[in-house]
């Protein structure tokens, strides 16, 4: 133990993740519940890895420890709707136009120390995907950011899978000016999907036909015909038709949302959410009577053209005409002050502090299909919680403890502890730690 | 002991071929003598318990007999085994050092598909045609005691086939001992479809998809061609075909304790006959799954913790830390699991290198007879070869390792190594005289050879001398090398260094003397010797 590294890596795979829920009592905090009001110098129990009360004056069964929160505040773990930490090996394969059959599932990277990072943050999940390279890209997955656990273990079982769709000027390469791929125009970009639907139905189609051959063959006892080729891209595709994924679509144009909006209802294709979705905000009311969501920034626009039209005003406006608008990050270093981004809808847009909050924790839940397990403080919930110092929409507040399924994987004090018992062991003469702190990632 | 005529006996570790100026380790003896017996030695067969003053009889590359009391043929050089052991020789269970790979094509530009070479698809390369076996290559793993080595073609995505060769001979032919024992698959995409790591995945699922499918309609039309359109022939599909049916083993080369998990998933989803390659050396953090599959495992003994691991991104401390504490007990903990494992020296610089990861591996309290094992029975048995190679057995390839001391212990010295039946003796000093050096060569020469290979032509030889060890480079106008184990004794300089040229290996020995600013001496290769002079260039 001779090094913060040494001594933090002990502190951080001590608190990681086991196989099961955690256990404890978290006493006396200000509980932001966003089921319903917020409680003052509340109780929440904890038993394996789910709340089972919130209340006054719970008490600890035997051998769970209690967790000291007076004078603290509890919330939901914040739930980031939009990043791409914690995978392996690129996030966007641009080697062909539509790429559904490419899984993030395969390249959860459980090590990657943006989880960590994210953690003291508050953050407790994530929907993790593609990058946007592709008209349809690879397919998504939400993680609980149980680190030090596994990458299998890390999946948020239950969490519909989705599939990364994009518009505009990514998918056109529009930024690449070496790049000959088709399509170079948004109505290329849309073509692209509709051929593929095409073309899965013909797919499908020359499944049905091989199993009614099969079929007959069998009845008049012949040998079944040799199948048709299996196609990985455009089974992945038919489970999009089917509603089996449910695509995240970024965008930032109305009009380009509205027709890829009118393309989804006239296949039956679940869009569970635009993803940036600038220019959300002038098709609030379409939006919300289509059920379709937005990952949103708070206050981010202006880095390439098709991003001007927008304003900080637009979450709140989503939220304010019905649409489940989430503040998300797409950044490794954003989704550690999501809270502060929340309070941005407060600030400019007026949105009270518990619609803030909702951005961050059960509407980003719903965005992401995990809803009936987090996003809000309820009995029966995950114990997935954030602990902050002040309201977590103060400026000033500092997140103090994060757990994940009742474990603490977080935990303030024991970082700058160790952190302080190193510094006085360099003072004492102990060469000093080469740390090479990781760059906040960088990916999109 | 009958007393033949032709009955000879030999004093290891002396004998006028390890003088100078002859080429030290000539390919064995097995020119003058194919029939060897070593008595009165200890005999680790590793196919039982060890045989104390046993003889091993070998005839025509096999093990004859071996055993306490097994009659020395007449026509056997007799090598006095007394103090000694004898282990089978060691398997390299997975190498990359051993294969000269074109060069990996640049990305295609202006919007140009890219290739298959350009996409790293190259399945149908074997590892045996590229295989480069020159003397020194041979005498630095028989310096350690290998004898055998998997080669693995290892860059690019399906990057080839890999082949278990003998390190007996020079010509690649008479060296294969399985010709296409494995298909390599690696997670390192290339240019073009797929250049990320999550369309790797989705790719090799549909490659292995449309290999079924090829085989289930070759097959078709091979049982009955009326009525069935025939297949076109498709190269990759036809291998990968075997792949999916399980026939042809796959070696997948995993980077890090994910990429394990991902072979391991491929393997379930296609039933594949999977073997891991740990390059990244963290299978040990793959134990449960590991187990449960039963796959095996070869083991690189780098311990370098890859990029990916958590100690990496914390600190050069930590990452030191790792190295040094944890990731040498990989091994160990496969055997603890009883994850079926060989060595592998993936990454290792050298097969010096190699063999000191082994003994790492055995200081982090694996135990020196099950790396033993590891090196031997159990790397044959994964490789494929259990039959004919891996243990000391009648009627099996007479590869052995003969030292004064038990094996892989660092104070005992290895005296011999057999390969294929073939004896080589550990390299000696070049110079017979080991008096210090007067001269120091260090700069450039140009070199003329004045009749035989080379003559007209002037090459350039840059030394570098340091005290009586010298290196440098052998420039021709065809092709340059390096060479790293000379020597300087007196005003004597010796080394050796193999050319290649036009794709074939060649062996020079140089010895010469030093005066002034010239060299005079003798190139010598295995058909002549050549005079020739040197001149230093000012």
């Amino acid at each position: 133990m001779r090094t913060l590294n040494v001594a933090l890596a002990a502190a951080l795979l001590a608190a990681s993740a086991g196989a099961g829920g955690g256990s404890a009592l978290l006493r006396g905090g200000n509980v932001i519940t966003v089921a319903g009001p917020t409680l003052q110098g509340a109780d929440i129990l904890v038993v394996d890895g789910i709340i089972r009360q919130v209340g006054e004056n719970l008490q600890a069964p035997p051998g769970v420890p209690v967790i000291d929160c007076r004078g603290r505040w509890v919330m939901p773990g914040i739930i980031d709707a939009h990043s791409h930490i914690a995978l392996e090996g690129g996030v966007n394969e641009t080697g062909a136009l539509l790429t559904p059959e490419t899984d993030c599932a395969d390249i959860i990277d459980p090590e990657d120390l943006d989880i960590f990072y994210a953690l003291t943050g508050g953050v407790t999940s994530i929907h993790t995907m593609h990058g946007s390279a592709n008209p349809i890209g690879g397919r998504g997955i939400v993680l609980k950011l149980r680190w030090g656990a596994t990458a299998p273990e890390m999946v948020f079982a239950g969490a519909p899978r989705t599939v990364k769709w994009a518009l505009g000027e990514n998918p056109k390469q529009a930024n690449s000016p070496d790049s000959t791929r088709y399509p170079k125009t948004r109505m290329g970009v849309e073509a692209s999907i509709r051929a593929i639907f095409e073309e899965a139905r013909s797919y499908q189609r020359a499944w049905r036909d091989h199993q009614r051959r099969a079929a007959a063959a069998a009845k008049a006892g012949k040998p079944a015909p040799l199948p048709p080729r299996r196609d990985l891209r455009l089974e992945v595709v038919s489970d999009i038709l089917a509603g089996k994924l449910w695509v995240r679509c970024h965008a930032y144009q109305a009009a380009e949302m509205l027709s890829i909006l009118k393309l989804c209802q006239e296949y039956g294709v679940k869009l569970a959410a635009f993803e940036h979705g600038l220019e959300a905000y002038k098709i609030a009311d379409e939006l919300a009577a289509a059920g379709v969501g937005n990952a949103a920034f708070a206050d981010f626009w202006g880095y390439k053209w098709e991003a001007f039209f927008t304003l900080p005003h637009s979450v709140a406006m989503q939220v304010r005409r019905g649409v489940v608008a989430a503040v998300a990050s797409d950044s490794a270093e954003r989704m550690r002050r999501l809270n502060l981004d929340a309070a941005k809808t407060v600030r400019f847009g007026g949105l009270t502090p518990d619609e803030a909050i909702r951005t961050i924790t059960i509407n980003a839940a719903t965005i992401c299909g995990t809803d009936r397990w987090v996003g809000t403080i309820q009995v029966g919930k995950h114990a997935d919680l954030a602990v902050f110092d002040r309201h977590p929409l103060d400026a000033y507040a500092v997140c103090q403890m994060t757990l994940v399924d009742g474990n603490v994987l977080f935990d303030r004090a024991a970082v700058l502890a160790e952190r302080a018992a190193r510094e006085a062991r360099v003072r004492e003469g102990a060469p000093p730690p080469t740390t090479q702190t990781p760059p906040p990632g960088g990916k999109s | 002991m009958n007393g033949t005529a032709h009955r000879r006996r030999t004093r290891l570790g002396l004998g006028a071929l390890l003088l100078a100026p002859a080429p030290l380790l000539a390919a064995g003896d097995e020119a003058l003598h194919n029939v060897w017996a070593i008595t009165g030695a200890r005999i680790v067969t590793m196919a039982g318990p060890p045989v104390e003053g046993g003889t091993v009889v070998i005839r025509d590359g096999l093990v004859e007999a071996v055993g306490r009391s097994v009659a020395v043929p007449a026509d056997a050089e007799v090598v006095d085994g007394a103090g000694l052991t004898v282990a089978p020789g060691f398997i390299d269970a997975c190498s990359e050092a051993l294969l000269k790979l074109p060069d990996r094509p640049a990305p295609p530009t202006g919007g140009a598909p890219a290739t298959d070479e350009q996409r790293g698809l190259t399945p149908d390369r074997h590892a045996w045609e590229y295989a480069i076996l020159g003397k020194a290559t041979l005498a630095k793993h028989h310096a350690v005691g290998i004898t055998a080595a998997l080669a693995v073609p290892g860059a690019g995505l399906l990057p080839g086939q890999a082949s278990l060769l003998a390190l007996s001979s020079e010509d690649r032919l008479q060296a294969i001992l399985l010709r296409d024992a494995a298909l390599v698959v690696t997670f390192s995409p290339g240019a073009g479809y797929p250049n990320s790591l999550m369309g790797v995945m989705a790719f090799l699922r549909q490659e292995l998809l449309d290999a079924a499918h090829y085989g289930a309609h070759a097959a078709r039309w091979a049982a009955d061609p009326r009525g069935v359109p025939r297949p076109t022939f498709d190269r990759r599909r036809e291998l990968l075909a075997r792949a999916a049916a399980g026939s042809l083993p796959v070696v997948f080369i995993c980077r890090n304790q994910h990429d394990i998990r991902r072979a391991l998933s491929l393997r379930d989803e296609f039933h594949l006959t999977a073997v891991v390659a740990d390059a990244g050396g963290e299978a040990f953090r793959v134990l449960p799954e590991l187990r449960r599959a039963r796959v095996p495992v070869l083991v690189s003994v780098t311990y370098r913790a890859p990029a990916t691991a958590t100690w990496s991104q914390r600190g050069e401390d930590e990452r030191r830390r790792a190295e040094q504490e944890l990731y040498p007990t990989n091994a160990r903990q496969l055997a603890e699991a009883g994850v079926p494992f060989a060595f592998a020296s993936l990454g290792s610089d050298t097969p010096e290198a190699f063999i000191a990861g082994v003994r790492r591996a055995v200081e982090a309290g694996l135990g020196v007879e099950r790396a033993l094992r590891a090196l031997t029975a159990d790397a044959a048995g994964i490789v494929g070869a259990g039959a004919f190679l891996g243990t000391i057995e009648a009627g099996k390839i007479a590869n052995l390792v003969v030292s004064d001391g038990p094996p892989l212990r660092p104070d005992a010295k290895l005296k011999l190594v057999f390969a294929d039946g073939r004896r080589f003796a550990m390299k000696e000093r070049k110079l017979k005289d080991a008096e210090a050096p007067t001269v120091n060569v260090t700069g450039r020469w140009e070199l003329s050879v004045e009749r035989g290979m080379g003559a007209g032509t002037k090459s350039v030889v840059t030394f570098t001398q340091e005290e009586s060890s010298l290196s440098g480079t052998y420039s021709t106008p065809r092709g340059d090398a390096d060479f790293t184990d000379g020597e300087v004794a007196g005003n004597q300089i010796a080394f050796e260094v193999s050319l290649t040229l036009g794709g074939r290996s060649f062996d020079l020995f140089v010895t010469g003397t030093v005066e002034g600013d010239t060299i005079r001496g003798t190139v010598s290769t295995a058909r002549s010797s050549n005079p020739f002079t040197a001149r230093r260039i000012p």
